[in-house]
């Protein structure tokens, strides 16, 4: 076993977790190096212009581990045993921002506070149903205005574009019929625009205005101009094909980062990327980590990497089993409160139309906050006990609706072969609409991530396996959006309109959350407010397993966000990473 | 050309049902498991397959033409080359469904010949209707088969069940690229009036709400 030079930060897996603070330690001073079990591909090189193919990278999952290397198991209660299944999560540098959609947002004010938040708009008594169910609601040991300014780093770095909807608390100040109006106070404008509007937006956007409701254009994680970010990187606009979400861009537009954070790591001259380097154990002792054990894939070959301060950057199941596979878990919290989405379904036609779904990436896309968060509470106040529910949903109009993504969207009644199913598709693909309808799911006491017992990968480590199961407010909520999103259609002017507002518990929708839970108490959470672990205090969690609770909203810009806080904690001292309970 | 295409999803046509249970329905897939052999494999390469023998390739050919129909004026999947599209992913990437097609092809052809005497290309457009609503509606019997890698693993990707593991492979072989195999002369994606790959539109184009006209393009010719 060889062992590589000491380094002073060592990161394990390079994603969003990681890469702001790759950036922002190495241009420090601090040495870096990231081990990334998956490959580095370069724009240019593999992605034009072979990403332009739906049948690779999204029926067949291109950038997607295969099951047998990536082992999961999943059941919903603990006297189930779990049996194996998939999840859908990259293995590549840059982690799932290199094939994502680039929806990209910050979290509410009250996303920051959610249990006080309730509780003094709701009383404890509406609330009952939610401890029967188990529900684990939490604040955050951070607040907005504390993040405000590395949520710009963030949009001015990285790349996102928007309309403002409250800037310094003026509502929509650019446009008065654009931007967010419900969105958290920002100091300052976007860097840029967001995508503009396309057939599928427009008929959305319509049918929210009809019903009174605030439309705006959801802020997008790719260029609408040729953007140079404050780290002297510089890339071209979006030119509105397809292949987005599930793809890597072959334009380089969409910020992800690989591209947008990559080469100012690089660029420092202290940072190493080791790509194919896969991370099987964190050595430590007396509550330091001293070295994490890796195979170079290229090779075979194993190392240990030596560092000062620690970084798991990998995506939540991979950070959570490795700290129960390396025996960290001084107070039996890690795993805990985890969450994913289990979202309904709306779909229509509109018969007066084409609007060629097909066309523009998927977050061309209109959408409203008026039922996410607390924004509809007077609402919801008036609803009877039994379909009461807390937070609420995003819902939005998306773009790239390939055949290949389309071809099951077929309304009860319509079969789905034959000559019959042939006529459907040729005169209504192109009227599609299919709504995205992002449900904020709440943590619970029993909803986790441990070590399988049965299962385990080819290194012998064992696989994750998830316990979850919904609770009525997931249902609840399921069947109130659907409800509205109903409404928004076919004020849109929607000829048939399907769906489901009912719910099921799944063990991975892409936004896995929880397991670390960050908090104000070491008896009762897994870090503090800078994601440090509490028992090891040189050890850092990057990404959304810290999050307490979750979002109506998609969780990578507020991964991103933290992963530049806490490295600003490094750099600034305002953690001590020998000894946790001692910083301010 | 058949005008029957969803008489068995309006239930309304009971002398075609009565008839699938005679015949066609008799074809349970649980009844194929011995019949089975390697050695049976043609090697008589038709259509330039890979993976296939002439009599699977004429049964799945036949399923296809069924599940997107065509004609010459109207092509379908058989115009589409479907069928040539999933023998390329089955001699790659999707290797780990060749014996879940060997079996059931296989099968399929064994019943009509032992107990009906007939091949495949004495059905007509109707009794093939039948015969792919018959394998629709053994979706469960085919689970409890587990002949299908992604249902032994409950990997919730992917087809699970016999039929609509066809089926979505068909569609697969309509709507991809036609570097894979399928889609030929974009026929698949003119049904949809899709142009495929595209590296701009522009906001005219984006912004009409009539169908596009934009010319069809693989990647293959970027």
């Amino acid at each position: 076993m060889a062992e590589q030079p000491r380094k002073d930060v060592v990161i394990v897996g390079y994603g969003a977790g990681s890469g702001p603070a790759s950036v922002e330690l190495a241009r420090a001073g601090y040495s870096v190096v990231a081990l990334e079990r998956g490959p580095h591909w370069t724009a240019q090189r593999d992605f034009t212009p072979s990403q332009l193919d739906t049948l690779r990278w999204v029926t067949r999952d291109g950038m997607i581990p295969d099951f047998d290397r990536m082992p999961m198991t999943f059941r919903e209660n603990q006297d189930e045993e779990a049996v194996p299944t998939a999840y859908l999560m990259s293995t590549l540098v840059g982690g799932a921002t290199v094939h994502w959609s680039g929806q990209s947002w910050r979290f509410f004010e009250d996303d920051f506070r959610m249990k006080s938040t309730v509780e003094e708009l709701y009383g404890q008594e509406r609330l009952r149903y939610l401890e029967e169910d188990g529900a684990s609601i939490a604040d955050w040991p951070i607040s907005y205005d504390e993040v405000e300014p590395y949520y710009e780093r963030v949009e001015t770095h990285v790349g996102i574009g928007g309309w403002p909807g409250n800037i310094q608390g003026r509502i929509r100040p650019v446009r008065a019929d654009e931007g967010n109006p419900f969105e958290a106070p920002r100091e300052n404008d976007y860097p840029f625009r967001p995508l503009r509007e396309n057939a599928t937006t427009l008929t959305y956007r319509y049918g929210a205005l009809e019903l009174g409701l605030h439309p705006f254009h959801v802020p997008t994680a790719i260029l609408t101009r040729p953007y140079l970010s404050p780290y002297g990187i510089s890339r071209p606009p979006c030119t509105y094909c397809t292949f987005c979400t599930g793809h890597g861009c072959w334009n380089a537009s969409k910020s992800d980062t690989r591209v947008s954070l990559l080469p100012a790591a690089v660029a420092t001259g202290n940072f190493e990327l080791r790509p194919g380097c896969h991370v099987t154990r964190i050595n430590h002792q007396n509550g330091r980590v001293e070295s994490v054990e890796y195979v170079d894939t290229n090779t075979g070959e194993v190392h240990t990497q030596p560092g000062e301060i620690f970084l798991l950057g990998a995506y939540t199941f991979q950070n959570v089993r490795l700290l129960l596979h390396s025996g960290i878990d001084a107070n039996g919290k890690v795993g805990q409160h985890f969450m994913t989405r289990s979202s309904p379904s709306a779909n229509a036609i509109f018969n007066d139309r084409y609007l060629n779904g097909f066309n523009g990436p998927a977050v061309q896309r209109q959408g409203i906050d008026d039922f996410n968060g607390e924004v509809a509470h007077e609402r919801k106040l008036e609803l009877p006990d039994d379909e009461f529910f807390i937070r609420g949903a995003f819902m939005g109009s998306p773009s790239q609706r390939n055949p290949l993504e389309t071809y099951d969207q077929v309304p009860p009644g319509v079969p789905t072969w034959g000559r019959e199913y042939k006529r459907y598709l040729s005169e209504n693909l192109n009227r599609y609409i299919g709504l995205q309808l992002l449900t904020e799911p709440l943590p619970y006491e029993h909803s986790r991530i441990d070590l399988d017992p049965n299962y385990s990968d080819q290194y012998g480590v064992p696989a994750a396996r998830v316990t979850r199961r919904i609770g009525q407010n997931e249902r609840r909520m399921g069947r109130f959006i659907f409800d509205r999103a109903v409404e928004i259609l076919r004020a849109a002017g929607a000829s048939q309109i399907w769906g489901s507002g009912e719910v099921e518990a799944t063990p991975s929708m892409t936004h896995d959350t929880g397991g670390l839970r960050m908090g104000e108490d070491p008896g009762d959470s897994v870090t503090n407010r800078y994601c440090q672990m509490w028992d090891v205090p040189n050890l850092f969690i990057g990404g959304g397993a810290v999050f307490p609770t979750m979002a109506g909203k998609n969780p990578t810009q507020t991964i991103w966000m933290l992963s530049y806080w806490l490295a600003d904690a490094i750099v600034q001292g305002r953690v001590d990473v020998d000894d946790a309970e001692s910083f301010s | 050309m058949s005008t029957h295409d969803d008489t068995r999803h309006d239930g309304s046509e009971w002398s075609r049902r009565t008839f699938l249970k005679r015949s066609a329905g008799a074809l349970a897939l649980l009844a194929v498991q011995g019949a089975f052999r390697f050695d049976a494999l043609a090697q008589e390469q038709q259509r330039g397959y890979q993976f296939f023998n002439r009599s699977e390739g004429e049964l799945l050919e036949a399923l296809a033409g069924r599940i997107w129909p065509g004609d010459a004026q109207d092509p379908g999947a058989i115009e589409a080359g479907a069928v040539h599209y999933i023998d390329r992913a089955l001699a790659g990437p999707y290797a780990s469904y060749q014996r879940s097609y060997r079996v059931i092809l296989h099968g399929l052809n064994e019943q009509l010949r032992q107990r009906f005497g007939v091949s495949v290309r004495e059905l007509d457009d109707d009794q093939l209707d039948l015969l792919v609503g018959e394998l629709e509606d053994q979706d469960e019997e085919d689970d409890e088969l587990g002949l299908l890698p992604g249902r032994e693993l409950e990997l919730g990707l992917g087809p699970d069940s016999t039929f609509q593991m066809i089926r979505q492979h068909v569609m697969e072989g309509v709507f991809s690229d036609p570097i894979y195999g399928g889609n030929r002369n974009f026929v698949g994606w003119r049904a949809v009036n899709y142009p495929g790959a595209h590296y701009v539109y522009t906001a005219e184009e984006q912004q009409v709400f009539e169908p596009l006209t934009k010319p069809y393009q693989s990647v293959a010719d970027l």
